[in-house]
């Protein structure tokens, strides 16, 4: 039997079950549906909260995070520091106020966001605080995974540049 | 992400990634029941697999709504051995379906929802099974709707 005919003989649960299947409208008919569906949402958009926002664009911080990480083009590396700043602007909060927050020290928080900490300690207790901050729906560990990333790529480039000056050495001995 | 094995109840881990041109090469209509190619350049094409394993279970296409924040699932097809009571794999579809949740949100934040627009006789069982609400002829999920299914299905 071929594909599409055995989809004939499914009952209803089992279609719904294992397909989403093209709906049979016409262009007019599609674009009336896609109407009444924009009155819908905009009415319910409308009474979003501010909590309901500030979760939601959390939420869509970590996807960007988590694809990020998952991504293993490591042509494309950030520091840790870079998403602290981009969460930041996405939550649109100040520097200072953030670091009021998450009870850390202004001035070790200035310096971590323009990359000037380089303490482990100081750092996983950064992450910690990140991961607190948002209730854990970013967890410390989403965090953690993006400097360990960026360790990753620092140690893959040292080992690179460090194999390239050996050979090099090894041609002048060779020569 | 985790889709059951009928047999045994297992939670098998998954992935879903967007289908790269190769792919079409190995998507064909008798395993995934349409002309997927038909999809291409005018949607986003995802495929659901085991971590580590080379089949696809699943396949979804989406179409993108920008001016309205609006992901639209234009079909969503589970493989051959997937898609009956004698199925191998469960819960395919929402997964699937779970992850154009993830996706919409990730793009557009708060205002992210995702849609469909379903066969009449399939509108109820939608319903029901993703909590999807009705706005005339469509399906939508949007705010809490959306993360109950991202929850649900662990994405």
């Amino acid at each position: 039997m071929k594909s599409r005919d055995i989809l004939k003989t499914l009952k209803e649960e089992e279609l719904s079950d294992s397909f989403v299947l093209p709906n049979d409208l016409t262009p007019e008919e599609s674009s009336i549906a896609d109407k009444e569906l924009l009155q819908v949402l905009e009415e319910k958009r409308r009474t979003f909260d501010e909590t309901k926002k500030v979760h939601f664009k959390t939420l869509q911080f970590k996807y960007l995070l988590e694809d990020y990480i998952n991504n293993k083009n490591t042509d494309q590396v950030l520091p840790l520091n870079h998403f602290t700043k981009m969460y930041l602007e996405t939550l649109d909060e100040a520097k200072k106020d953030f670091a009021n927050k998450i009870n850390l020290k202004e001035s070790t928080f200035n310096r971590f966001i323009k990359g000037q900490v380089f303490n482990h300690n100081t750092i996983v207790d950064i992450v910690l605080k990140l991961g607190n901050y948002s209730n854990n729906t970013i967890p410390p560990i989403t965090w953690f995974r993006v400097w360990e990333k960026q360790l990753e790529s620092k140690i893959i480039n040292c080992t690179s540049t460090y194999t390239d000056n050996n050979k090099k050495d090894k041609l002048v001995y060779e020569k | 992400m985790h889709i059951i094995e009928v047999s045994t109840g297992e939670l098998i881990e998954i992935e879903i990634s967007e289908v790269v041109e190769k792919d079409f090469e190995i998507i064909d209509e008798e395993k995934y029941f349409f002309d997927w190619n038909e999809y291409k350049g005018s949607h986003k094409v995802y495929k659901l697999m085991i971590s580590k394993e080379p089949q696809i279970l699943g396949l979804m296409a989406l179409r993108e709504f920008q001016n309205e924040y609006r992901v639209e699932v234009s079909l969503i097809a589970c493989s051959r051995e997937n898609y009956s009571q004698s199925k191998r794999y469960d819960k395919i579809a929402g997964c699937l379906l779970a992850f154009a949740c993830r996706e919409a949100i990730k793009t557009y934040g708060y205002m992210a929802a995702v849609s469909l627009k379903p066969k009449t006789v399939l509108k109820e069982h939608y319903q029901r099974k993703y909590g999807m609400k009705s706005a005339g002829i469509s399906l939508f999920l949007e705010g809490e709707g959306m993360l109950n299914l991202i929850n649900e299905y662990s994405v």
